[in-house]
């Protein structure tokens, strides 16, 4: 009996979606808001599956996560680099951080019109929008979760006579490593809103014109459509990382993993 | 092996952990440090394993200063302290160097040793308090030093592995002649496993008294004169909070050290 409670519970997830959706569907059948506002989610579902059948929804997703992945890997590469860097050694940190801090709280649209003048207009440009959003999360929890490690587990290392390498690849890392995870979740997360902002400014593919196309032409089933895949590939690609995560993970004594 | 010279330990906030302490152990000795809580015990011993420095005096191994720790001095420290992404095989491995497979004939030898040989693809998560205690012992010994540093390290275990494990220990210092200098506020633990007690006072820690213990090493805890000894200890402990309590009255507390002294 709790065997198959156990095995149920992913199927959880879908309960309150699946509810929203019905009572949306409902609601709508009877046209309470003009449908042309509003769509009924049938008719959502029925433009991806137009879409997809014309080959057309897989070529914008496919540029999306293409841009999306690009970015991320970038902006999360450059971030770990750093992030390693300042989290590691005070003197990096001084210099290099405080500059980083406040370059964070720019407001991520103001790199747009200056990203395009020196990267033109095509998938430069976007990449590097995507790569900046990137950045900052994976940035400020990997030097943070350096920064946090136990100084008593520091002191073993000491004691057994490691220099700093040694320090920072036997302790430091492994100890920072569900920080770290966390930061890329978060700046995937990011990635996926400035796919967004870049595919809105200007873009002739990808979910982000649908986006524009849909308001252009004024089909609201076209931008719910385009939402609902950005819902789906935001989740479906936290989950991936979640789970090419895990594995180094399991060593956390974490309260959420007790069964009670 | 291990000597204090006049040190004194005053943390950045202006707290004084450690006033002039003056100590010395020789090669094979074995020391202790009893004194209640918070007078500085593992102050003292982060000085000798050259884990912070002293704010005036000297600490000196093998008659050289302390300036980073020394790879012959080994740390059991109040906490196991395990790494918790590492399983018990690998923590005990931990900083072990040499080739891959006499590192691991290290480990199952020291694992043996605490009782834990089956343990080894444990994680820490798995481990209870006791557990990971000896653990942590077993990788204090898998790397052989020659003078160790016990910060009160069988407080986590019950009386019968506490007893095993001291016992333990003697057997070692037996066969090795590993210098030792254990910090405890446990006093049986003190007179069984020590030659020579230090009573430690509080605020600011001092070291206010001697003791030898001349009783055959092993069964102690049997011989006649152990309770004579455990309720002298217990006394100078009182005493030592005592006066500590009577430095808040400056002039009380000279009178009653004085008065000690005398
Ligand atoms: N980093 C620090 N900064 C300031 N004060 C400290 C610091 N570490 C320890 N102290 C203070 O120094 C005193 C001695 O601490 P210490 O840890 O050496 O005590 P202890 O004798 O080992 O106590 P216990 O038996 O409870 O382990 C305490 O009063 C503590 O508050
Ligand atoms: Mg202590």
């Amino acid at each position: 009996m709790k065997r198959l409670s156990q095995r149920l519970r992913p199927a959880r997830a879908f309960v309150l979606p699946f509810l929203i959706l019905l009572i949306w569907q409902l609601v709508q059948a009877r046209e309470v808001v003009p449908t042309n506002l509003l769509p009924t989610p049938v008719s959502v579902l029925e433009t991806i599956g137009t879409l997809a059948s014309t080959g057309e929804l897989t070529e914008h997703l496919a540029i999306t996560c293409w841009r999306v992945v690009q970015g991320f890997l970038l902006g999360a590469a450059v971030a770990t680099l750093l992030g390693a860097i300042t989290g590691v050694s005070r003197s990096a940190r001084d210099l290099l951080d405080p500059l980083l801090q406040s370059l964070r709280n720019i407001p991520s649209l103001a790199w747009v019109p200056l990203f395009i003048l020196w990267l033109g207009i095509y998938e430069p440009s976007k990449v590097a929008l995507i790569a900046t959003g990137a950045f900052f999360p994976v940035y400020l929890s990997l030097a943070q979760g350096l920064l946090d490690v136990d100084r008593k587990l520091v002191e073993v290392g000491r004691m057994a006579g490691f220099d700093r390498f040694q320090l920072v690849r036997r302790i430091l890392i492994p100890a920072a490593l569900p920080a770290y995870v966390t930061g890329l979740r978060g700046g995937l997360g990011l990635a996926w809103m400035f796919v967004v902002a870049a595919e809105v400014m200007g873009a002739s593919k990808g979910l982000g014109f649908l986006l524009v196309d849909g308001q252009q032409t004024g089909r609201a089933a076209l931008i719910l459509a385009s939402i609902l895949l950005f819902a789906v590939l935001g989740k479906l690609s936290d989950l991936l990382l979640c789970l090419l995560s895990s594995r180094f993970l399991q060593w956390q004594d974490s309260h959420s993993l007790q069964p009670a | 092996m291990l000597q204090f010279e006049s040190v004194s330990k005053t943390y950045r906030n202006g707290f004084t952990a450690l006033e002039a302490i003056s100590l010395r152990i020789d090669p094979g000795e074995r020391v202790a440090i009893v004194g209640s809580s918070g007078c500085g015990k593992s102050t003292l011993l982060r000085l000798a394993a050259g884990l912070t420095f002293p704010s005036s005096g000297r600490v000196l191994v093998y008659g050289k200063p302390v300036i980073r720790p020394e790879p012959r001095v080994g740390f059991l420290f109040q906490e196991p302290r395990l790494m918790p992404w590492l399983s018990v095989d690998d923590n005990v491995a931990f900083g072990l160097r040499g080739p891959a497979r006499q590192r691991r004939d290290l480990v199952r030898s020291a694992l043996l040793r605490v009782g834990l040989s089956n343990c080894g693809d444990y994680y820490p998560k798995q481990l209870s308090g006791g557990m990971a205690q000896r653990v942590a012992i077993a990788r204090a010994l898998a790397s052989a030093p020659r003078l160790i540093l016990l910060d009160e390290p069988f407080s986590a275990l019950d009386a019968i592995r506490r007893a095993e494990l001291q016992d333990h220990f003697l057997q070692l210092w037996e066969s090795d002649q590993l210098s030792t200098l254990i910090v405890t506020h446990d006093v049986e633990e003190a007179i069984v496993l020590a030659d020579r007690i230090l009573v430690m006072q509080p605020h600011p820690g001092r070291i206010i008294e001697e003791l030898l213990v001349d009783l055959p090493l092993d069964d102690r805890r049997e011989s006649p004169a152990f309770e004579g000894l455990k309720k002298r200890l217990i006394h100078s402990l009182r005493q030592a909070d005592h006066r500590s309590a009577s430095a808040i009255h400056p002039s009380a507390a000279t009178l009653s050290a004085s008065a000690l002294q005398g």
